[in-house]
C-alpha cells in the first residue's frame, strides 16, 4: 500500500495546476498523516460491524422474550425507552473515551430498543402510523447526535420507512406509490450528482450515510414494487393511475438529467448527433423495460456509480441489474420459445452496439495519438 | 488490435480527497475541479470504456441465456442434427470470431467466453437428445476439460471463474453420486471438500504469483477475493458442523479441521506480511467468528438458562465484531505507519 506517497504526488499536482493553495497542501498533508485510517473506515468493516450489532440484538431480544416482558406492551416500552437512552446517553457523554467494546454494545442495544418500540406499538397496540411516528422522532435524533456511520446509515432507513408507513394511503395507494418513487429518485441523482456540496459542507457526516440509505430504500423499493407487480396488475381495477408508465417517465427524466448533467460536465453539445442518440437509446429503454422500475432503477444506479467512480455503488449496481434482469424475463407473459428468441435478439443487439461503439473508441484514440504524435 | 486494459483499475482511490474536503475549508467547486483534473471522476475516455464494457458483456450474457433457454426446451420438431449443427456452428463462429479480433481484445475474450459457453450447451443437448444416462458429473467434468485449452489461451479472468465454478460442481455431483457415499460417507465429503479446495488454492497461488510478476493485473484484486470468500465458506463447514452437532467422530474430520486451521494460518500470514489486503483479513476474521459462534452455541445450554445464556451470546457476538474491527482499524493503521516511514 502507497497510499501516502500517491496522495503527497496527488496534493502537488493539485497545487501545480492552482487548484489548491500550498498553504492548504501543506495542511492537507497533516491531515492526512494524522487521519488516514482514524476517519476512514472501510465499508467491509462497517459491515462486519453493523453484522455484528444486530445478531446481538437478536439475542437481546430473545432476553426480553423469555423474560416475559414482550408479553406486556407497556412494559416493553418502557424497556425500549430505557435502552435507547442508555445507547445515546452514553454516546453523547463518553464518545471519545469509548472503547470498541461499548461502541458496538451501545449499537447492539440501541438496535434492540429500536425494535421493542416497533413490536410494542406497531404488533401489539397494533398501530402502526404511531409506531412509525415515533420511530421517525428517534430516527431523527439519533441520525443528529449518534455519531456511528452504520447507525447513521440505520436511522435514514428507519427514517425512510417511517416516512413511506405514514403516507402510505389504501385509498391513493397509487399516487401514494408514484410519489415516493418520485422523490427517492430524485433525491438520489441530486445528492449524487452534487456529491462535493454536502461532502464539503458542515454536515458531511450525516449525508454519506443518507446518500448509501437512499439508494438501498431506491433498489429495495423497486425491487419490491416488482414482486407485486402481478398484484398490482390484479388490482388494476382499483388503481386509477398508470403507475409503471409513469414511473418510467420519472425514470427516463432522471436518466436525461443525468446525461445532461455528464455532457455538460464533459463539455459535449448535448445537440449532437451522438449525444441525441443516447437520449434516444434510454427513452427507447425506458419504454421496452417500463414494467420493471428495478431494472430502470439499477440502471441508474450503475450510471450515478460510474460518474462518482464509487466503488461500492458499481457492484451493488450489477448485482441489482442481473438479478432485475432475470425477473423481468422470467415474469414476461411469453411462451419459451418467444423468450429465448427475444434473448437473444436484444443480446445480438447490444453486443452489436458495443462493437460500434469500440470501433469509435478506437478511431478516436488513433486520431488523438495521431495529432499527439504530429504535435 | 489494441490490448485490452482495463483503464478503470488505474484510477485512484476517492476517499482522501472526501477526506481532506471535509476536513479543510475546500469550496465545493474546487473539490469538483480536483476529482476531475485527477480523472477521479471520469473522463470521456473512461466513460466510452464503461460503455463498451457494459454493451458488450450484457449483450453477450443476454444472448447466451437465449442461446441456453432455447436448447433447454427439448424440441420435437427440430431434428436432432440441425440442433447439433446450429450449437456446434455457434461455438465455431464465437471461435473463429475470437481468433479474427484476437485473444487480447476484451471483444476477443468474450467471444471465447461464449463459445466456452456454447460447448456446454452442446454437450448438454447431446446428452438430451441420445439419453446417455450420463451423470452431471461427467457433462460438467467434460466441460471443464473441453474448454481448458480456450481458458489457458484467452488469459480472461471471468472465463478462469467458469472453469473453476464447474470443477467445484462436478466433483460436489460426483460426491453424492459415487458409490463411496453409501460405504464410506464421511470420505466422500472429505473429498468433496478437498478437492475442490485444493484446485482452487492451486489456482490462487498461480494466480498471486502471476500477480508480483505482471503488475498490471495485481490491481484487480476481485478474482483471487472471490476465490478466498469460496474456499473460506466451503472450508468453515466442517468445523461449523462438528461445532453444531457436538460431534467429531472420523479421521475425516479432524484433518478437515486441520486443513482449515492451515488454510486460515496461511491466509493470515499472507495479507498481514505479504499481500496487505484488508478485505481478505476481513473475510478470515468472519469465518472464525462464524465458527466460535456455533462452538458457543453448543457450549450454552439455551434450554435450561435461557434469559442468561441469550444474554452471554448477545454478549459475546458484541464482543468478537468488536475485537476484529479494532484489530482490522489498527492493522490498517499500522500497514500506513509501515509506508509512512518507507517513505520518509
Amino acid at each position: 500500500m502507497k497510499t501516502s506517497s500517491i496522495n503527497t504526488e496527488r496534493l502537488a499536482s493539485l497545487v501545480t495546476r492552482h487548484i489548491i493553495s500550498r498553504e492548504e497542501s501543506d495542511k492537507a498533508k497533516e491531515l492526512l498523516k494524522a487521519n488516514t485510517y482514524k476517519q476512514h473506515t472501510p465499508w467491509f468493516v462497517h459491515a462486519l460491524q453493523g453484522i455484528g450489532a444486530w445478531l446481538s440484538a437478536l439475542m437481546f431480544i430473545g432476553v426480553f422474550a423469555f423474560m416475559r416482558i414482550l408479553d406486556d406492551a407497556t412494559e416493553l416500552i418502557v424497556a425500549g425507552v430505557t435502552l435507547l437512552s442508555i445507547a445515546l446517553i452514553n454516546t453523547l457523554y463518553t464518545e471519545r473515551s469509548k472503547s470498541s467494546y461499548t461502541s458496538q454494545l451501545l449499537f447492539a442495544i440501541s438496535i434492540t430498543g429500536h425494535a421493542l418500540i416497533a413490536i410494542s406499538i406497531g404488533v401489539m397496540l397494533n398501530n402502526v402510523y404511531i409506531a412509525a411516528i415515533s420511530l421517525m422522532l428517534i430516527s431523527i435524533l439519533f441520525l443528529l447526535f449518534y455519531q456511528q456511520s452504520g447507525h447513521k446509515f440505520l436511522s435514514v432507513h428507519l427514517l425512510l420507512i417511517s416516512l413511506l408507513i405514514l403516507a402510505n394511503d389504501q385509498k391513493a395507494l397509487d399516487s401514494m406509490i408514484i410519489l415516493q418513487i418520485l422523490i427517492i429518485t430524485v433525491l438520489n441523482c441530486r445528492m449524487w450528482l452534487y456529491e462535493s456540496r454536502y461532502i464539503s459542507s458542515r454536515y458531511h457526516t450525516i449525508f454519506r450515510p443518507i446518500q448509501y440509505a437512499l439508494i438501498s430504500t431506491l433498489l429495495i423499493g423497486t425491487g419490491i414494487l416488482d414482486q407485486f407487480h402481478h398484484e398490482l396488475s390484479y388490482q388494476e381495477s382499483k388503481l386509477t393511475l398508470p403507475i409503471h408508465e409513469i414511473i418510467a417517465i420519472i425514470f427516463f427524466c432522471c436518466f436525461a438529467w443525468l446525461i445532461h448533467h455528464i455532457l455538460q460536465r464533459l463539455e459535449q453539445s448535448w445537440k449532437s448527433i451522438s449525444s441525441l442518440s443516447l437520449f434516444a437509446i434510454t427513452l427507447i429503454l425506458c419504454i421496452i423495460f417500463y414494467q420493471s422500475p428495478s431494472l430502470l432503477a439499477a440502471l441508474l444506479v450503475l450510471l450515478l456509480g460510474i460518474e462518482r467512480n464509487n466503488r461500492i455503488l458499481i457492484p451493488l449496481a450489477i448485482i441489482a441489474l442481473i438479478y432485475s434482469l432475470g425477473g423481468y424475463y422470467y415474469n414476461l407473459e411469453l411462451t419459451l420459445l418467444h423468450k429465448s428468441l427475444l434473448l437473444m435478439a436484444s443480446g445480438i443487439l447490444l453486443f452489436a452496439m458495443g462493437m460500434i461503439s469500440h470501433r469509435y473508441t478506437q478511431k478516436n484514440n488513433n486520431k488523438g495519438k495521431q495529432h499527439y504524435d504530429h504535435a | 488490435m489494441e490490448k485490452y486494459r482495463p483503464a478503470i483499475q488505474q484510477r485512484p482511490d476517492t476517499s482522501w480527497l472526501y477526506l481532506l474536503a471535509s476536513q479543510l475549508p475546500l469550496a465545493p467547486q474546487q473539490l469538483e475541479t480536483a476529482l476531475q483534473k485527477l480523472t477521479v471522476i471520469p473522463n470521456k475516455a473512461i466513460w466510452l470504456h464503461w460503455l463498451n464494457l457494459l454493451l458488450l458483456s450484457v449483450g453477450s450474457g443476454l444472448f447466451l441465456s437465449g442461446v441456453m433457454f432455447f436448447f433447454a426446451y427439448n424440441w420435437e420438431e427440430m431434428h436432432r442434427f440441425t440442433r447439433f449443427s446450429l450449437i456446434a456452428s455457434g461455438v465455431m463462429i464465437t471461435a473463429i470470431s475470437a481468433w479474427w479480433y484476437g485473444v487480447n481484445t476484451l471483444i476477443g475474450k468474450l467471444l471465447l467466453t461464449a463459445a466456452a459457453v456454447l460447448t456446454g450447451v452442446l454437450l448438454a443437448t447431446f446428452g438430451m437428445v441420445y439419453q446417455t444416462g450420463a451423470d452431471s458429473f461427467m457433462l460438467f467434468s467434460s466441460w471443464a476439460i473441453l474448454i481448458l485449452p480456450w481458458v489457458f489461451v484467452s488469459r480472461f479472468q471471468p472465463l478462469w471463474l467458469l472453469t473453476l465454478i464447474l470443477i467445484n460442481t462436478a466433483v460436489f455431483t460426483w460426491a453424492s453420486i459415487t458409490p463411496l457415499n453409501w460405504h464410506a460417507p464421511d470420505q466422500a465429503e472429505t473429498l468433496a471438500l478437498l478437492i475442490p479446495s485444493s484446485i482452487n488454492i492451486i489456482v490462487l497461488l498461480l494466480r498471486e504469483l502471476t500477480s508480483f510478476i505482471h503488475q498490471p493485473i495485481a490491481n484487480a484484486r476481485w478474482f483471487s477475493r472471490t476465490l478466498i470468500f469460496w474456499l473460506l465458506c466451503v472450508l468453515s463447514y466442517t468445523p461449523i458442523h462438528s461445532a453444531i452437532e457436538t460431534n467429531i467422530s472420523t479421521v475425516y474430520q479432524v484433518f478437515l479441521i486441520l486443513f482449515y486451521i492451515f488454510v486460515l494460518a496461511s491466509l493470515t500470514y499472507y495479507t498481514l506480511f505479504i499481500r496487505h489486503d484488508l478485505l481478505i483479513f476481513t473475510c478470515v476474521l468472519l469465518s472464525i467468528i462464524a465458527v466460535l459462534i456455533s462452538i458457543l452455541t453448543q457450549l450454552l445450554d439455551f434450554g435450561r438458562e435461557p434469559v442468561i445464556n441469550f444474554m452471554l451470546m448477545g454478549l459475546a457476538i458484541a464482543g468478537m465484531t468488536a475485537l476484529a474491527s479494532q484489530l482490522l482499524l489498527r492493522t490498517a493503521r499500522k500497514w500506513e505507519a509501515i509506508t509512512q516511514k518507507a517513505i520518509a
